[in-house]
């Protein structure tokens, strides 16, 4: 099996209405880094989009708009899982030997079907993303203690550290009376607890071990993947409504993958679509024993980019940008967000209430 | 179970039931015409919906204001609206109404049992 590392990445900038079609938002990512790597684009074996775009062809359709003849043309979809699981296709294509180069670009616009699942009849009146995250916060709350402003703290520290990303969506700091003053959207979840839908694209360039240095003297490789689907629907997503199993089993697989533990992680992009999420997934990946208080400083660096609470969750293109994210951090290109010298770094996407979960883990 | 149209139908009747695989007992939920588990047709069945509220929150989301929980009914798990003053996790619930809202989509209602 080949090794696969990351050579290059770009993302555009986030924003409510780009004007763009989704398209033109993935074409623009994939510009910069046609534009910024040396190589010869007929070597392109692949062209993975992650979208929830209702536009047939799409990744075909993108990869004529760009020049490219790739082998493999194909959309991966798994709602806002749809990012990570495109780049461990790639990883996948790769490792197998079956390709040597190829595109991941994940493209959203901000009215994305994507946003809500209408199949999942289970939830009734109540189905918006809000209200699965509304439950997960009581009960954790109820269990553990967790409180309000904990979970405000989550939003004050993303909502910072967007202030110095230039592609974030909310490039301004929020304080802890900001967010526990914002509106009750499904109490006790509030309006600055929400991530925001948004336009966006985002893309990375993976490449074997056997070309990657012909691109890059600095390349990240992928050390491990995990993934998990438990259900689709939130009914039957978790027993317990205090973790997310899918998210635990993939940081599992991740872990075991690359012979590296939470311990030895240094930066992690985890998906913060709501506070509560974050709060799960320092628990779910092992960096904190459950119902722990929050860190604020210290210890492994989460969300350094500002996160999906400050970034905007352009659905299909959020997992992309988390690994785009992490590659900047491990090789030093993160500009005022660096976290310095990390040397592994994580990324872990869920889909609907959690219901899937990838983790990839990555190393200079 | 034809399709999914049945079972929305029953529910717009006001008929909580549930698909029940004909061939091994199995139920499907979500609803589903093929079994989960062996693949069989469901059928659907009625069955006594008083379950358990496992957690609840207040909704403010425009349209659907007020108290929603999941219920374990059997280990069937639903969402539902709570129709009591004072909800509590561990409270007994039962199925007071449930039908189709103007958009389609199913709703279902909760009383304290």
């Amino acid at each position: 099996m080949r090794k696969v590392a990351i050579v290059s990445w770009a993302t555009t900038q986030f924003v409510k209405d780009s004007k763009l079609n989704v398209f033109e938002l993935g074409c623009e990512a994939c510009a910069k880094i046609l534009h910024s790597t040396d190589f010869d684009k007929q070597d392109l074996d692949a062209v993975l989009l992650s979208s929830c775009t209702t536009e047939q062809y799409s990744s075909t359709i993108i990869s004529e708009m760009l020049g490219l003849s790739p082998k493999v043309s194909q959309r991966v979809d798994n709602l806002c899982n749809s990012g990570t699981n495109a780049v461990a296709n790639a990883y996948s294509l790769i490792a197998s030997e079956m390709c040597e180069l190829a595109l991941v670009v994940g493209a959203e616009k901000a009215d994305s079907t994507g946003n809500k699942l209408l199949w999942d009849i289970t939830r009734g009146s109540f189905m918006f993303p809000v209200h699965w995250a509304a439950i997960f916060a009581k009960a954790h709350m109820r269990k553990y203690g967790t409180t309000e402003e904990q979970m405000a703290m989550i939003a004050v520290k993303n909502r910072k550290n967007a202030t110095k990303n230039p592609n974030a969506l909310f490039r301004t700091a929020v304080t802890i009376e900001q967010v526990m003053n914002s509106r009750k959207v499904a109490d006790p979840v509030k309006l600055l607890d929400c991530s925001a839908p948004c336009d966006g694209a985002s893309a990375v360039l993976l490449a074997s071990d056997r070309i990657a240095g012909r691109m890059t003297d600095n390349p990240v490789w992928i050390k491990g993947i995990g993934q998990k689907t438990t259900s689709a629907s939130f009914a039957n997503s978790t027993n317990d409504l205090t973790t997310i199993e899918s998210a635990k089993s993939a940081a599992r697989d991740a872990y075991e993958m690359s012979h590296l533990g939470p311990e030895s992680i240094d930066v992690a992009e985890v998906h913060d679509a709501f506070t509560i999420l974050e709060i799960l997934a320092m628990e779910d990946l092992g960096f904190q024993e459950k119902g722990g208080k929050i860190r604020r400083n210290g210890g492994i660096k989460v969300n350094p980019r500002g996160g999906i609470l400050g970034c905007g969750h352009p659905v299909g293109a959020t997992g992309v940008a988390q690994v785009a994210e992490i590659a900047s951090q491990l090789s030093g290109k993160a500009g005022g967000s660096q976290v310095s010298g990390c040397k592994h770094g994580l990324v872990h996407n869920l889909a609907a209430a959690g219901s899937s979960a990838t983790v990839i883990i990555m190393g200079r | 179970m034809k399709d999914i149209r049945e079972f929305l139908e029953s529910i717009a009747a006001g008929e909580f039931k549930i698909p029940v695989c004909g061939s091994c007992g199995a139920r499907a939920w979500p609803p589903s015409k093929s079994c989960p588990n062996c693949y069989s047709h469901t059928m659907l069945e009625r069955i006594d919906p008083i379950g358990t509220l496992i957690e609840f929150a207040i909704s403010n989301v425009r349209n659907r204001e007020g108290a929603f929980g999941v219920i374990d009914i059997d280990g069937i798990k639903i969402v539902g609206g709570l129709k009591t003053q004072r909800p509590s996790a561990g409270m007994k619930m039962k199925l007071s109404a449930c039908g189709l809202r103007e958009d389609g989509s199913p709703f279902y209602d909760f009383e304290a049992a």
